[in-house]
């Protein structure tokens, strides 16, 4: 069985020369196809791949163990025994040559799938672009819980030995007031002030509350730390009901007056 | 007959000679194909554990992306489970 025709299956690789004057000799199953396609893959259309190229080696194995067989059996049998052994030489130089270059193939092929893995980075990349989007996000969740935190007054709370005896002092006595005073009005006045917190009237505060407090006034009771609280717009609604009553009377007055002279006049 | 023999004796000196410069050319050739054997075995020692190194580097890099992704996939299901912690 020839060499050459056992590697009949393998297009381009009868490329090897076969031995002169050896007709039973085996003729190199292999050229340096490999590697040309290889040369010719870096630069063609049609890459061979790496499984393509461990295929060749492989098969290269077989071949080789079948020449083998062919130059001991021809060998064998011939006369000429010197021709064969120098064709079995030339063949084994080929075949050296033929799987150092499949060998070279294979590396090279396999070393150029190893380093050209972009993949990886470029998942690491996506990767850490994922990690950041979810940072931000929670830095933006911790952002609005401490707005959140920062405007809920009730959460506010002083330990007690921060907070001064007057300060403790007036709380109590708030929250006596509170129980003791009417139970609507009284609240809708605290219910706003923070406890513990001194509370400053402001004008728009006292025209809201000027007519309430003519309506409290008498359910009230005259109790003294009402009275105090509510002194300032108290005040301001006499003076401006004073003021009004007074322009009513001064006007009425010299209306009086101008009559007297009129009926004077006429009287006379 | 002693010219025959003088000449027998000159031939199969030269035939040994031959056969022993032919012997020692196939110890020649031996020797070379031998070395170049040699040198293509070293060349796969060496391949096989650059070619291991890579592949190993290449696991471990596989092995932490796989481990990132894990991570990413615990905050991002944590995060869709509790939404209250971005709809304040």
């Amino acid at each position: 069985m020839d060499a050459g025709s056992a590697g009949d299956g393998e297009a381009g690789r009868q490329e090897g020369t076969p031995p002169s004057g050896a007709p039973t000799g085996p003729a190199a199953p292999f050229g340096r196809s490999s590697s040309s396609s290889g040369l010719g893959a870096k630069g063609g259309a049609a890459p061979q791949s790496f499984d393509g190229a461990l295929r060749e080696l492989k098969d290269l194995q077989s071949q080789l163990h079948q020449a083998a067989d062919c130059c001991e059996k021809a060998f064998l049998a011939t006369e000429e025994k010197r021709l064969i052994l120098d064709s079995t030489k030339s063949y084994i130089c080929n075949a050296v040559v033929a799987v150092i270059d499949h060998l070279g193939t294979v590396s090279s092929k396999l070393e150029h799938q190893l380093e050209d893995k972009t993949e990886i980075m470029q998942t690491e990349q996506k990767i850490s672009f994922l990690k950041q989007r979810l940072l931000t996000c929670e830095q933006y969740a911790i952002s609005l819980q401490l707005l959140a935190v920062r405007a809920d007054a009730g959460a506010v709370q002083y330990h007690r030995r921060y907070l001064s005896q007057s300060t403790e002092r007036n709380n109590q006595e708030n929250v006596a007031k509170s129980s003791r005073d009417d139970p609507e009005e009284p609240l809708k006045l605290n219910s706003t002030v923070a406890p513990g917190a001194t509370r400053t009237l402001k004008p728009y505060d006292a025209e809201s509350t000027i007519g309430r407090e003519h309506a409290v006034a008498g359910a009230d009771g005259g109790n003294p730390a009402s009275t105090a609280r509510s002194f300032s717009f108290r005040a301001e609604d006499v003076h401006v009901a004073a003021g009004g009553h007074h322009k009513k009377k001064k006007g009425s007055h010299g209306s009086n007056i101008m009559s007297f002279l009129k009926r004077s006049k006429r009287h006379a | 007959m002693a010219r025959a023999g003088q000449g027998g004796g000159m031939g199969s000196a030269v035939n040994v000679g031959i056969a022993v410069q032919a012997d020692w050319e196939n110890r020649e050739f031996i020797s070379n194909i031998s070395l170049n054997v040699r040198r293509l075995f070293d060349f796969l020692l060496r391949f096989e554990a650059t070619t291991k190194s890579k592949l190993a580097s290449l696991n471990e890099k596989l092995d932490s992306l796989e481990r990132k992704l894990e991570v990413l996939e615990v905050q991002v299901s944590s995060a869709t489970t509790n939404p209250s912690v971005f709809n304040n």
